[in-house]
Parts: structure tokens; sequence; C-alpha cells
């Protein structure tokens, strides 16, 4: 008899052979004790959390934790509503406020996740007749976004602002808008996404609107924390900033500003923005709070740039050839996915976390021990992860540049 | 797979698809109207990605993504890459 799940047969053959022999799964760890922003017990050991994406270490400071609870205890536990219906309360509309204040634009919506978020804009802004040029490397929840959605997707190559060009150029003659989207910081590598050229392109072109995807760049880049486009002085040619609150600001949540007079519209079109309940106030009160900190958060991010270059150049010196741009997300390209998860294993016996990537969900099918850090890492932290590492090459024999050399290629 | 399909496909995309084909085929599968990219050829989403860009710069065409999940063979491909080119070329 046919068994509903046996669609499922390669993955789970892909999952046995990988991780099915009864060691740590890198996909179901179970965090027993949450110990600090970097720090928590995991199989009864003390281990350094090393990927959490918790840039700033926001997720405990004190003004965010006094506004949740505040909240929590003001106005409960949650708002079991739409955002267009019961779900949106005063708190929610201050942090729209707060978020197009902060980032200069005149508009913001807030949703309940930052997948939800590119799912909402991606499906509903662009129509059949328009077109999509998106970056290969973009994350799934953009992906998933346009898949949702009618326009026309038109994928160029990394970080390749000639290749957008030779693909706008193509359509140029035909009717429809085009809406260009990009990604601050590439969640996988790192890398940033060269604006700068990309706007430069964009300008060549009528009709053609930008949006870039902030999640790993809000709080990170910039003076003020405002991401890529606020570093290279450029926040005025970006139509539509994506975000999340999951990363830099500590809890759950996206959001989209722009200046479009008439971005309001989207509330009443977004599906995934009308059918799923609101975020809870406690959650919409620390994003808030931990907004502010963002802003005034200079010095947290000279400690996140000190930690992420510490990172870098001692696994650089142990002989790891990693990829160009030195940010908060550092990736280990392994050989293999065998390897990888050896590694992984590796790292966790050793006290470190990071996460481990698999193809599809990475640039070039590579394998990934991905760190990314925290303003909160001590440099004490920093060079017992690069130790582990270093113990973990030399006990699989793995030649750190062999597995190096795929890095500096992407 | 002798007989090829007349399906309206030209002659020029279909000889052009097969030259750039040709160049990702790291299989011994000789290229046919019905061979299939995931099946025959082991093409995964990034090889499909790399081939289809070397595509659109052979033809100067767009292929969007939308087409993709409805092409399996190399004819459908042909097929479609023709009404694109015909499309934007006239």
């Amino acid at each position: 008899m046919a068994d509903l799940f046996d669609r499922f047969g390669s993955l789970r053959a892909r999952r046995d052979s990988l991780v099915g022999d009864g060691g740590h799964d890198p996909f179901q760890v179970e965090m027993d004790e949450v110990l600090s922003q970097t720090e928590a017990m995991i199989c009864g050991r003390h281990t350094i959390l090393a990927g959490t994406n918790n840039y700033l270490g926001l997720t405990f400071a004190p003004e965010s934790l006094k506004a949740a609870h505040d909240a929590l205890d003001a106005e409960g536990t949650g708002t079991t509503g739409s955002r267009v219906a019961n779900g949106t309360y005063s708190g929610h509309k201050a942090l729209e406020y707060a978020l197009s204040d902060f980032l200069g634009k005149d508009h913001a919506i807030v949703f309940s996740t930052g997948y939800l978020a590119n799912l909402s804009i991606l499906s509903t802004l662009v129509g059949p007749d328009d077109y999509i040029l998106m970056d290969a490397d973009c994350h799934a929840s953009i992906y998933d976004g346009v898949r949702m959605g009618d326009a026309q997707i038109i994928r160029f190559k990394h970080n390749d602002a000639a290749d957008l060009d030779k693909r706008l150029a193509r359509l140029s003659k035909k009717p429809g808008n085009k809406l260009i989207v990009i990604e601050g910081i590439y969640s996988m590598l790192g890398d940033k996404a060269p604006l700068a050229e990309i706007v430069a392109v964009k300008k060549k072109y009528e009709d053609v609107y930008l949006l870039s995807d902030e999640a790993h760049s809000l709080g990170v880049l910039g003076r003020y924390g405002r991401g890529l486009p606020e570093e290279v002085g450029l926040e005025d040619d970006v139509d539509f900033i994506v975000g999340t609150f999951s990363k830099s600001i500590g809890t759950v949540g996206g959001f989209c500003v722009s200046s479009h007079p008439q971005f309001d519209l989207l509330r009443l079109a977004c599906r995934p923005y009308i059918f799923t309940a609101s975020l809870p106030p406690s959650v919409v009160a620390s994003a808030k709070a931990s907004l502010a900190l963002v802003e005034s958060g200079g010095a947290l991010r000279k400690r996140l740039m000190r930690n992420a270059e510490h990172l870098h150049k001692g696994l650089v010196d142990i002989g790891f050839i990693l990829g160009g741009d030195i940010s908060p997300v550092v990736a280990v390209v392994a050989p293999d996915a065998e390897t990888g998860v050896s590694f992984w294993r590796g790292l966790m016996d050793g006290g470190v976390y990071v996460n481990l990537a698999l193809p599809p969900a990475t640039p070039q099918n590579f394998t990934l021990l991905r760190c990314s850090l925290c303003a909160a890492h001590t440099i004490e932290q920093i060079d017992r992860i690069i130790e582990v590492f270093a113990d973990v090459a030399d006990s699989l024999g793995m030649l750190p540049a062999e597995s190096g050399k795929k890095a500096a290629l992407g | 797979m002798s007989a090829e399909p007349s399906d309206g496909a030209s002659p020029d995309v279909r000889a052009a698809v097969l030259e750039v084909l040709q160049t990702f085929n790291k299989t011994d599968v000789i290229l046919k109207h019905g061979t299939r990219f995931t099946e025959d050829l082991n093409f995964d989403s990034l090889l499909v990605m790399e081939f289809i860009a070397a595509l659109e710069d052979r033809l100067d065409i767009s292929v969007p993504l939308n087409v993709l999940p409805d092409i399996e063979t190399v004819g459908q491909l042909v097929v479609a890459a023709t009404e694109i080119v015909r499309e934007e070329h006239g």
C-alpha cells in the first residue's frame, strides 16, 4: 500500500545517510538552558553559541526586557487577531512609526515574521505583467515570495551588476515594472551587495524599483545601524527595505518600509499580512525598545566588527581561506556534506555551536559551517572557537587550505 | 527518439539549445528531443540556472523562472525558447 510519506523517500534516505547513525543531529539541537546571549547548556555541555544571528546581543537588553514585561502585564499574551481585524494595538502603530522614522521612509508595515514580510511584499507588489530581477543567492523567503506571486521571475548572477544590466537591457523594450531584489548582507557567506553598482544600473532604465532585504545588515552596518544603504550613502535609492526583528532586534517579526505614497494599500492586499495573527504586545514592545538601542548602538557595532575581524583572522591564520568581506557571518566550507556533519559534531563536542548549512540552501552547493558573531562575545570565547575549529580540522585530517579554496571562489 | 515531433520549434533555436547544452552535459548521454534534464543529465538546480543563463546569453532572450517547472525535456525547452525568441525578436 502506498504511504502518504513515500514522496519524501529521497529526503529520508539523505537524512538517514547523513545523520541516521544516532549521533548528534545538527537539525534537532535542543537548548537545555540558555545561559546568556552567547552561551547555553546543550546535551549537558556548556556551549558557546556562535550561530544565532543575535548580532548585537539585545535578547537580554534590560530596556527591552522591561518593555516586554510591561506590555505583557498590561495587554496580555497575544492579540488573537489579524492586523486588519482586532490585532493592531497602539504598540504596533508606534513600532511602525519608529521604523519609518529610523529608516527615513514615509511608511512602514510590521509583519509577524521576516519570512512573512518577504512573502507579503514579493507576492503582492508586482503583477503578471511585471518582472522581478532577483540575485541568485537570495534567501528562501524571497524565492517563496516570488513563487507565490504572478510576476515573471528573472535571476541574475550573484552580486554581478553587469549581469543585472544585461538582463534589464533585454527587458527594456517590454512594458511592465521591474523590481530588483537584493540583500544587504547575504546570509550564508556574509558578503555584501555591490549596492552602488546596482543603483547605477537601476538608474539607466525606466520603471525600475529596488528592494533590499536588510535582515542581516540592519543594526550591523552603517553608523546608526540602518544597514548597507546607510553605510554606502544610498538610502534614497532603495525604494523598499525589508527587515526582520529576529536578528539584531533580538525577538521575532518583520517589516517593510517605503516612501511610496500608496504603500499602505498593501495592508489590504498582502495575504500573509491579512490572514495571520499579529505579533504579541510583548514582542512588539521589545522590538521598539531594541530598535532604539540599535540606533544608539555604535559601541555594540564596534565590538561586533572587532569580533568578526578576530574570528576571521584567527581562522585564516590556521589555514582556512574565507570569502572576501569581513562581516559578522563567517562561513567555512566543508568539502562535502558527510565531512560537514562530522565537523559540526566535532565542534559540538568541543562546546561550540555553529550552523551547519547544506545544499540546496547554500550558494554554489557548498556545505557550510556557518558562524555568526555577537557583540557580546568576548575575545576569550572567540579564541576558544578558533581553537576548537583547529582541533576538529586536525582530527579529521582535513587540510584547511584545501577546504578553503572553494570559499575563496565564493 | 528518431522522429522529432513537428511542434513549430525553430531549427536555429534547437541548434543553439543543443550547442549550449552540450557544454553543460557531463554525462555520456546523447542529447535528443526526449532527454530529461534531471533524470538523464543529472542536472541540479544550480546547473539548471547556469545553463539557462548561458542559453539566455546565446539567444539574447529572457527566460523567466516561471516557465521552468513545466520543462522536463530538451524538446520542451526548445519549444519554450522558440516562443520566447519569436516574442522578443519577432
